[in-house]
């Protein structure tokens, strides 16, 4: 009855989420584009893996379900980083399909094809970057995180009849691995030492959005529908 | 020399208010009013995509003149 779909799964944020709920008994599907990527541990959790590539929309019609689910994470997030006038049409349709399109769509199935139990919660991982604050050479990544909220404001009304929930979570600074990759081509360690000073909590790491994830998810947010939390180690305190 | 005069225009494309065409080899393209982070990750995008080369951050601190930023397209 408790079934889960992770859409994304082999982002670090998600597989950091997987091995929190080890113990949980939950039934797993997820939405991943080379499963080869997920590590051998967490795969042994997955019932059903199905691979699809979130920049081809189109593709994501043939997902099929043969069960219904009570809770749904969506983790992508591509960030392209350039100054603003270097951007071209690609970037500009892979982030938004990725990032934007292909929740929408697979929402926009999940519903139709009546693959959502009645009370279930539906979690999608937004960023401060665009809703907090503004970050120069992210504007694509931020405009696309901004879309969602308005996603889960309007969208949570129509599913509430079936009392179903959707809300966002808008992390700061996560260390993700691909951070590191992006930042090491980017940033120099004086900047990383800057992004530091800019969380009271200090930057999040990889479990840090588990706990409100798993709150999102369960009953004891049972009243909470439509919200965007901001989780940011107090950064947009500042 | 081919890799030099393409450099030269793409400092032209990375710069928008100074004027680019007094640039020599000996010029410190960092050493003017408009070089700041986005002009860094202007430069950084650009030479990824017409010499296909990676820069990152630290090592743009450490180049200063055009000379210096050839030698390291070159490597």
């Amino acid at each position: 009855m408790n079934r889960m779909l992770i859409i994304a799964a082999s982002s670090d944020l998600s597989i950091s989420y997987l091995e929190s709920i080890k113990n949980d008994k939950l039934d797993i599907d997820v939405i991943v584009r080379d499963s080869s990527r997920i590590p051998e541990n967490i795969l042994s959790m997955i019932d059903e893996i199905h691979e699809f590539d979130l920049n081809d929309l189109e593709s994501l019609n043939r997902f099929i379900s043969t069960s219904k689910y009570s809770q749904i994470i969506f983790f992508q997030g591509i960030d392209i980083i350039k100054p603003f006038q270097h951007f071209n049409i690609n970037d500009l349709s892979q982030t938004f399909n990725v990032n934007v399109l292909s929740i929408i769509l697979l929402l926009n199935i999940l519903i139709a094809k009546k693959y959502l139990h009645k009370e279930a919660s539906i979690v999608i991982i937004s960023s401060i970057s665009g809703i907090t604050k503004g970050t120069p050479g992210h504007v694509l990544y931020s405009s696309s995180k901004a879309a969602l909220i308005g996603l889960v404001k309007s969208l949570s009304l129509e599913l509430s009849r079936r009392s179903i929930r959707i809300n966002c979570i808008s992390p700061g600074l996560i260390q993700t691995e691909s951070l590191f990759a992006k930042n090491n081509h980017i940033l120099s360690n004086e900047e990383k030492l800057a992004y530091d000073s800019k969380y009271p909590l200090g930057l999040g790491k990889l479990d840090s959005l588990n706990g409100t994830i798993k709150f999102l998810l369960g009953t004891s947010s049972k009243w909470i529908t439509g919200q965007n939390l901001i989780v940011d180690g107090g950064n947009s305190n500042i | 020399m081919k890799n030099q005069e393409k450099l030269f225009k793409i400092m032209c494309e990375v710069f928008e208010d100074i004027d680019t065409s007094s640039f020599t080899l000996q010029t410190e393209f960092k050493n003017n009013d408009e070089w700041d982070s986005m002009t860094a990750l202007s430069l950084i995008t650009i030479l990824d995509q017409e010499f296909g080369v990676s820069i990152s951050g630290e090592k743009i601190k450490e180049l200063n003149t055009i000379e210096e930023l050839i030698l390291f397209i070159n490597e």
